[in-house]
């Protein structure tokens, strides 16, 4: 399959080129400086719907990797209007595959995860108006009202904490914020395991999707039961490898 | 009311500003390429600065258009109904600006076929083209917002077309969603002092619902939408505006 990575510079980009490098022609992409890579690169900025409609020349996939986080007018322009830019390209280019990516909370926000048991992907996304998770949800909105109008299956993966798994120490907490033995957000992955979660999404057959915009929230088996992510190991076939029980266990 | 009113220069703004102007003390905004050259127009870019806490300071209400303002190209609308929509209630918010009224369309609602009973309890439907698509995130930004709190936010989707006049004019228009002028302006001052909680699920809870979606078309015989929450929370048009 030929894949159109946007973003494919950040943290999460080199664990997805790498779950997917020897199965696809990868078409990289970010607003940055190109990466060492022997994938085809392209610097683009997703917030022009001709750089990314010229990018999706040609491709089966695109998967979204882009965001930023800070700043008010571009969080806008990336997390929200890359969305449409993206989607405009598909539409353009015939490309029935779209793969987004996005933080937990663009869905299950505090609304949700200060009181809830259980949350999972199928329910309707409540971000409140943090900008990270705003900007995200109405990216997220936008790709579902073109799978309504258009012939474009959507999947999105939604993340939180990420960790390399030779050293959870060093995780998203940072210095040890979420130490061994004093439990962790109970919503977390390793590096790797969302990488595949990716390549999974990229490969599950679209006759399998029982709809046109699925959602998955992707983190490894814990015991919280604080949020699901049986339709991630349901629907995506996935399995996550590490399960970062030394978070866990006292 | 010392109201905001946002869009001022394009043609609905335009029309706000003669239905409204005499009821209250109007101050009117645009971005700065279609507030030049208008007298009496605040040009600002809704961004996230002090231009627009300025903008907002001492306002009792900011009526602001969600849909059916300037056309531009997709980016601009959607960057307008989006990022701008979020940067004002940011700044209305922490101004302490009570209410917000968000003028959105019944065209969401306009693929369900016109003999179901749609209300504001049918999710809308929107498509990709941009104003519409516009309209609708900007409804999603509101509703973010009022689901929070802090401001109490009504959501009025306007019927169309809009016409000059009363109900009469709009009956004769032969039009099944038309709204007329004069239903358009008593419909937005009762939703600058309604109970948005009226009829709410919440309506006892000690924090009832800041953020009502209502449908505003004119009440006609046989009109395309019905008009259960302007009865129910605008107080307007009881057992009008129904199928029968
Ligand atoms: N890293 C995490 O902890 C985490 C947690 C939850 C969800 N996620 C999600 O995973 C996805 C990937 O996140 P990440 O951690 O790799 O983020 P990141 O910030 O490390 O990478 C994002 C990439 O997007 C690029 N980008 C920014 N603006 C751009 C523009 N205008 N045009 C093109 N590219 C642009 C950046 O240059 C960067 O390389 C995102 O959707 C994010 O929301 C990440």
């Amino acid at each position: 399959m030929n894949v159109l990575i946007l973003g494919g510079n950040g943290m999460l980009g080199p664990w997805v080129v790498k779950a997917l490098g020897d199965r696809h022609r990868l078409r990289i992409t970010d607003i940055g400086e190109p990466p060492a890579t022997t994938h085809e690169w392209r610097q683009i900025d997703v917030s022009s719907l001709d750089d990314v409609v010229d990018a999706a020349e040609g491709m089966d996939a695109i998967v979204n990797l882009s965001v930023l986080r800070p700043h008010r007018r571009v969080a806008f322009d990336v997390n929200t209007r890359g969305n449409y830019n993206m989607m405009v390209a598909a539409v353009t280019h015939g490309i029935q595959r779209v793969i987004n990516t996005g933080p937990h909370f663009q869905l299950a926000g505090p609304g949700y995860q200060d009181w809830d048991f259980d949350l999972n992907p199928d329910m309707p996304p409540q971000p409140g108006t943090r900008l990270y998770a705003h900007t995200k949800a109405l990216g997220q909105e936008i790709d579902r009202v073109f799978t309504t109008r258009h012939d474009i299956y959507l999947q999105t993966l939604l993340f939180y904490h990420l960790y390399d798994p030779g050293d959870v120490t060093h995780g998203p907490g940072g210095g040890g914020r979420e130490s061994v033995g004093n439990d962790l957000v109970p919503y977390s992955i390793a590096w790797p395991d969302a990488g595949e979660a990716i390549r999974c999404a990229v490969e599950l057959p679209l006759e399998r999707l029982p709809g046109r915009a699925e959602t998955y929230m992707v983190f490894t088996d814990m015991p919280h039961g604080k949020f699901s992510n049986r339709k991630a190991r349901q629907q995506l076939g996935w399995q996550p490898r590490y399960h970062l029980e030394q978070l866990w266990n006292k | 009311m010392r109201l905001l009113l946002t869009s001022a220069t394009s043609d609905l703004g335009a029309s706000l500003v003669r239905l409204l102007g005499s009821d209250h003390d109007l101050t009117l905004t645009d971005l700065p390429a279609h507030a030049e050259g208008n007298a009496g127009v605040t040009g600002c870019e809704l961004g996230d600065d002090e231009a627009t806490d300025r903008l907002v300071d001492g306002i009792d209400a900011i009526v602001h258009i969600g849909y059916g303002g300037h056309f531009a190209g997709p980016s601009d609308l959607l960057d307008m109904h989006t990022r701008c929509t979020y940067n004002l209630l940011f700044a209305a918010r922490e101004a302490g600006v009570p209410r917000f009224v968000n003028l959105s369309t019944l065209r969401l609602l306009a693929d369900y076929p016109p003999h179901l009973t749609v209300t504001e309890n049918w999710r809308p439907l929107p498509e990709v083209e941009p104003l519409i698509l516009g309209a609708h995130l900007c409804e999603f930004v509101c509703r973010e917002f009022g689901r929070e709190g802090g401001i109490k936010i009504a959501n009025l989707r306007l019927g169309f077309p809009l016409v000059k006049g009363d109900t009469g004019a709009a009956t004769a228009s032969g039009e099944s969603a038309a709204l007329a002028e004069d239903d358009l302006r008593v419909a937005i001052n009762a939703a600058l002092v309604a109970d948005l909680a009226a009829g709410a699920e919440s309506a006892q809870s000690p924090a009832p619902l800041s953020f009502r979606t209502i449908h505003v078309q004119s009440p006609i015989p046989e009109p395309r939408f019905l008009l259960n929450g302007a009865a129910s929370v605008l107080g307007l048009w009881e057992r009008q505006g129904s199928a029968r």
